[in-house]
């Protein structure tokens, strides 16, 4: 008799467990769709048989696994926050490309070229009160002009800045999710794939934003640690970033009154800004330090944009400064043209005004040896090729100017070249992903092998036709 | 250019265009499919290389754009199946399957020299 019951409670219990894995089968079902999930398995162990000692076997579940594996895991966290270094790169750096006006139908080009132009028909009549006022509100325009890029620039920083923080809000709001799930791991260890499907799902998001890695702990809790290892979530612990403005200190600014440079700093105060190369934040930060900072200046660089309206004034000035205002003896020394704030080298093209107090006639034309035109004609030729005087980097201003907007359409063609190839190289990741998730890796180590190899021969082929391109190119260069 | 020469050009950038186009990293007849691909645009440019060195076709500003464009495009592939290759060797590594042995030039040794001469011949 107590068989009979024995096997009906087996019988009764192994439904239990089989219910059990239905449930789990339905509940994969059910999140196919679900960010982050999964796909889970009940495993199942056999009970042991002993008729005479009391035991009964039977079926017993011994709780879930979940198919996830954390290197392909962090493959796609790795590939997607660099597809969000790369989107924001070429964001931001579009939008400082469309200041630069490279068509010669706006800004700063076109006024400079009007200002030359306005130089050599003053050479040509050097007396005449018209060409002189032509060559005043030419030099106006190219002042507005260069004030209106800063100025743009300077906007665009700002809009960084609070892109910046609105993305260190999120990181800060997804860490306070991650500590969530660590509390609820503490206090309820048994295995939970809708809580897991979270993590996972935030730590993707996460990985849009910012560059990490993360630590699986003994008691199931999630460390998440930035790109240089400063924690970002410990156990039941968040610290917190925040986004702020500094110039830096170390090393010593060679120009203290710059423009700061954005800074993320943890909840020690500690400065992690250099930790986070890539994300979302890692490209704005990018493009707002680095490139922002080459036109605009910071610590430790003048700016280019700044650079360029200085040596134009400064260049412009000690010729009009050097002559007088006609061929007459003891006519008067010329006046500037243009002024700036000279107490600050990274402000000079937002500060860059026409001398207020010059008027047409205070103008020199006549060059220290007493030459006519001789300024004038000196101050026409500072764009062409092969001119020295106004020469930065061994180029001259109207050369200098096409490097700047060149540098930087170059930089927005880099990030948008990487962009696109990066969303291709996620999709692919993400594929590859969903292929493995699901399956027991052990058994797939020999398909892994053949796709290895099936790759392996592809990069092959195109080191090959990368080399005969290379090849034939040099080939064009020597015939050419 | 010459107009065969051209062609052999223009249908390896197609070849290296389509292969990226249908890449899927999880279907393997697709990434074979592609690999193919990939070793017809590799004649086709031996072909037009032979040409070139042969002083048949003459060097232009235009040839050398089309060339580098190209190249633009091989470099991308590259990145992507780069990426693959990276991505199953950390698998390969990780389940504990015997890992394909590689040559110093990153390549499986035992596969190299039989496919460098295919795609040279």
């Amino acid at each position: 008799m107590s068989n009979i019951l024995a096997s009906l409670t087996n019988a009764g219990n192994a439904l239990d467990v089989f219910e059990q894995a239905l449930s789990v089968v339905q509940n994969n079902v059910n999140n196919s769709s679900t960010p982050g999930y999964a796909t889970q398995t009940l495993n199942l162990v056999a009970e042991p048989l002993v008729v005479t000692g009391g035991l009964t076997g039977g079926v017993a579940s011994q709780g879930l696994q979940d198919s996830r594996d954390d290197y392909v895991e962090e493959q796609v966290q790795q590939q997607t926050s660099t597809l969000g270094l790369y989107t924001a790169q070429a964001q931001a750096t579009g939008t400082i490309q469309s200041f630069f006006d490279v068509t010669g139908t706006g800004g700063v080009p076109t006024a400079l070229n009007n200002l030359l132009s306005a130089f050599s028909a003053w050479s040509a009549s050097p007396t005449d009160p018209t060409a002189e006022q032509t060559v005043l509100s030419s030099a106006q325009s190219v002042a507005t002009s260069i004030n209106g890029l800063a100025n743009s620039l300077s906007s665009t920083s700002q809009q960084l800045d609070t892109q910046i923080s609105s993305t260190v809000s999120q990181i800060n709001s997804i860490a306070a999710q991650i500590q969530q799930y660590n509390q609820q791991e503490l206090k309820s260890p048994t295995p939970d794939p809708g809580a897991e499907a979270n993590l996972y799902a935030a730590l993707d998001n996460l990985s849009q934003l910012t560059n990490f890695s993360t630590v699986k702990q003994a008691d199931g809790t999630i460390t998440v640690m930035l790109g240089g290892g400063d924690p970002l979530v410990i156990g039941t612990q968040v610290n917190d970033l925040s986004a702020s403005d500094a110039v830096a200190t170390n090393p010593p600014p060679t120009y203290p009154n710059s423009p700061p440079s954005a800074v993320i700093t943890d909840s020690q105060g500690n400065d992690v800004t250099s930790q986070i190369t890539s994300g979302q934040l890692g490209g704005l930060l990018d493009t707002r330090n680095r490139v922002l900072g080459s036109l605009l200046g910071n610590a430790q660089q003048q700016g280019t944009l700044n650079q360029f309206a200085q040596t134009l004034a400064d260049t412009v000035n000690q010729i009009l400064e050097s002559g007088t205002v006609s061929t007459t003896a003891g006519a008067a020394a010329g006046t500037a043209l243009f002024t700036y704030d000279t107490t600050n080298a990274t402000n000079v093209a937002a500060s860059l005004a026409l001398n207020p107090a010059i008027t047409p006639s205070e103008l020199a034309p006549v060059d220290s040896s007493g030459n006519a035109n001789g300024n004038a004609q000196q101050l026409a030729d500072l764009g062409n090729a092969g001119n020295t005087a106004g020469n930065i980097n061994g180029m001259n201003l109207v050369q200098f100017l096409a490097q700047m907007a060149s540098d930087i359409g170059q930089e927005n063609q880099t990030a948008t070249t990487n962009q696109n190839t990066q969303q291709q190289i996620v999709a692919q990741a993400t594929t590859l992903r969903n292929q493995v998730s699901g399956v027991s890796l052990d058994a797939q180590a020999t398909d892994v092998l053949q796709f290895q190899r099936a790759y392996q021969a592809s990069a092959q082929v195109l080191t090959v036709i990368n080399d005969m391109l290379d090849t034939t190119i040099n080939m064009m260069t020597v015939t050419t | 250019m010459q107009p065969t020469a051209h062609r052999h050009l223009e249908r390896a950038r197609s070849g290296i265009r389509q292969a990226l186009s249908g890449w899927d990293a999880a279907d393997l007849p697709q990434v074979q499919s592609s690999c193919q691909l990939l070793t017809a645009a590799a004649s086709d440019l031996r072909l037009f290389e032979s040409a070139v060195r042969a002083g048949e076709v003459p060097a232009t500003a235009e040839l050398c754009s089309s060339i580098l464009a190209v190249k633009k495009e091989v470099i991308e592939a590259t990145r992507v199946v780069d990426a693959c290759v990276a991505f199953h060797r950390g698998l390969a590594a990780r389940t504990g399957g015997a890992p394909p042995v590689y040559n110093a030039e990153g390549c499986i040794a035992e596969e190299s020299a039989g496919l460098e001469s295919e795609v040279h011949a």
